[in-house]
């Protein structure tokens, strides 16, 4: 299995995040991870990418247990994290954020310049603004930018703490497209998101967290027959 | 700048300093300079902390103190010479800090402040009460001066403050090189993530807790290093010289010169070294004047002299 969570529990103190969390995710689809605000989604992602370490439980990915593991670790061996909030250095220009992006890759610096100039090429706004302040984009700029920075990294699993946030309807189209693009491209890909039919469109597979528990699982078709998932989201 | 018009103007600047001592008379100002040169060490090492990777520590006395401790105790119990003590104060100074570093780097802002600051004091204190090893509030007097070293040319006697303010300056320029270095390289890098935004860096792969002790033990050993060498300078020691207050100096004299600039901080060092004694001539006014002067410093120049003379320079730059 590509990425598989087994009987992950995390807690704060008395809060129990995330409470025997398990599954998988096969290589090359788009996974859509809803719930409600504090579900647990985001403690999730930062497990998997290894900002936190869980109580008990482990991650494994591509066969090998990342766990415990290091953030820097863990992004070499190919999960980077888009993090909640367009999370940028913003003092620096968007191109320095880009160069930044591939901090972790020890191939030369023609390579990298290489996929940076394609990354441009791809999202034409950043080309447009390449040498501004990164602070100075907008909201959706700035989003566009933190996700072509991930990409920097060349990761195999990318993680994207809703990628939508405070953007506006057509933005948030780009960016959904976006996301299909580099799906396409060969790029596993899993999605918080908290709207539920842009989640229904854009993914192959769907979680859902309640109060650090999965209780939900299955594909796009299932979940309108699903019960919990009639009852809190379809109204049903 | 042009490469070649850089590589100039800094060759000039050699030539002046090497000079410099020549065209003063006044003994009293060399050793000024020596001591400018001095804080020279502790505000640039500083800046690679606090300027650069963005970690606030108001211990940098401390440091100071523990490499101009070690450097003297060797130096009078062991009879080890400055060239070798020095060695001992700045890697000691390296090691207490990482081991410090270890425990407190994981706090941020006030909280790294406020213990670092605590454990400022709390050095301060150890010197104080442990009077087997440093004699407390008396301190160490009879520290012997660097011994003699040949040159191709010249001996260096270590009898006269110009020789000091030679040694000083191949300290603070080996250090500037060493500093200079880091900053320009991946690791300089990293450590200006860190200061931008610790979690993003992190999440683009950098070891940000391996970056911070770098930069803190590096830092902390550099001030190790100048304390030996003052502690050889002056030839006495006490607690006084290494508190809570001599840190805040330091801090404003990295702040003042602009501390995310490799030159800022030598240049604050300088300027604030000197500036107390020219304001001597107003007489009683003297303190309130000079700390009149550093909080409008800070109010109009939040970035530092040499901070707002890059803003300048780059803004013009950009339109054009
Ligand atoms: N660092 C932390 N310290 C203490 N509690 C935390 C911490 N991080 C998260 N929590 C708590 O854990 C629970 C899950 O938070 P999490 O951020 O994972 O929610 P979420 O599903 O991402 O919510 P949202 O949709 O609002 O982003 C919440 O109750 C939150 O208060
Ligand atoms: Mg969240």
């Amino acid at each position: 299995m590509f990425l598989m969570v087994r009987n992950l529990s995390i807690h704060f103190r008395k809060i129990e995040a995330l409470k025997d969390v398990s599954m998988e995710v096969p290589e090359g689809i788009i996974v859509a991870l809803l719930g409600a605000n504090g579900a647990g989604k985001s403690t999730l992602f930062k497990a998997i990418s290894g900002f936190l370490k869980p109580v008990s439980g482990s991650i494994w990915f591509r066969k090998g247990r990342i766990d415990g593991k290091l953030p820097d670790e863990i992004l070499r061996r190919g999960i980077s994290q888009v993090l909640e909030g367009k999370r940028l250095f913003r003092r620096q220009t968007v191109l320095e954020n880009l160069d930044m992006g591939a901090y972790s890759r020890h191939d030369g610096r023609k390579d990298i310049t290489k996929d940076r100039d394609e990354l441009l090429e791809r999202f034409p706004i950043l080309k447009e603004k390449a040498k501004v302040k990164s602070g100075l984009l907008s909201g959706g700029q700035q989003q566009i930018l933190a996700i072509a920075r991930s990409l920097m990294a060349k990761p195999k699993l990318l993680l994207m703490d809703e990628p939508a946030q405070g953007l506006a309807p057509l933005v948030i189209k780009e960016i959904a497209e976006t996301i299909k693009k580099l799906n396409e491209s060969g790029l596993t890909i899993m999605v918080i998101e908290h709207n539920v039919r842009l989640a229904l469109g854009l993914a192959d597979k769907v979680f859902i967290l309640d109060n650090g528990k999965l209780v939900f699982e299955g594909t796009p078709a299932s979940f309108s027959e699903d019960e919990y998932t009639q009852k809190v989201y379809l109204g049903g | 700048m042009k490469p070649l018009y850089r590589f100039l103007s800094f060759f000039l600047l050699i030539i002046f300093l090497i000079l410099l001592p020549q065209l003063i008379t006044k003994d009293y100002y060399i050793h000024m300079l020596v001591m400018a040169g001095i804080y020279s060490m502790l505000a640039q090492s500083l800046g690679l902390i606090i300027g650069f990777t963005g970690q606030v520590s108001l211990c940098h006395a401390a440091f100071y103190g523990i490499g101009a401790y070690i450097s003297a105790l060797l130096a009078l119990n062991f009879g080890l010479p400055f060239w070798i003590t020095f060695w001992f104060g700045g890697i000691g100074a390296g090691v207490v800090a990482y081991l410090f570093g270890c425990l407190v780097l994981k706090l941020k802002g006030h909280f790294l402040a406020i213990t670092t600051a605590l454990f400022g004091i709390m050095v301060t204190l150890i010197l104080d009460n442990w009077t087997e090893l440093t004699k407390g509030p008396m301190g160490l007097p009879g520290i012997p001066n660097p011994s003699p070293i040949q040159l191709p040319g010249v001996k260096l006697q270590f009898a006269s403050r110009t020789e000091y303010y030679y040694l000083i300056l191949v300290f603070v320029l080996l250090m500037a090189f060493v500093i200079y270095r880091i900053i320009h390289s991946q690791i300089g890098e990293a450590m200006i993530a860190i200061r931008e935004n610790e979690e993003v860096a992190q999440s683009i792969g950098i070891n940000t807790m391996r970056f911070k002790l770098a930069a803190f033990s590096i830092g902390s050993g550099f001030a190790g290093v100048a304390g030996s060498f003052y502690a050889h300078y002056i030839l006495f020691i006490s607690p006084i010289s290494f508190t809570l207050p001599e840190s805040i100096n330091i801090l404003v004299m990295m702040i003042f010169g602009g501390m995310q600039t490799f030159v800022g901080p030598i240049v604050g060092a300088i300027t604030l070294t000197f500036l107390p004694e020219f304001l001597r001539m107003t007489g009683a006014l003297r303190l309130t004047l000079y700390g009149l002067a550093l909080m409008l410093l800070i109010i109009f120049l939040p970035s530092g002299i040499v901070g707002a003379i890059k803003e300048k320079w780059f803004s013009q730059y950009e339109k054009s």
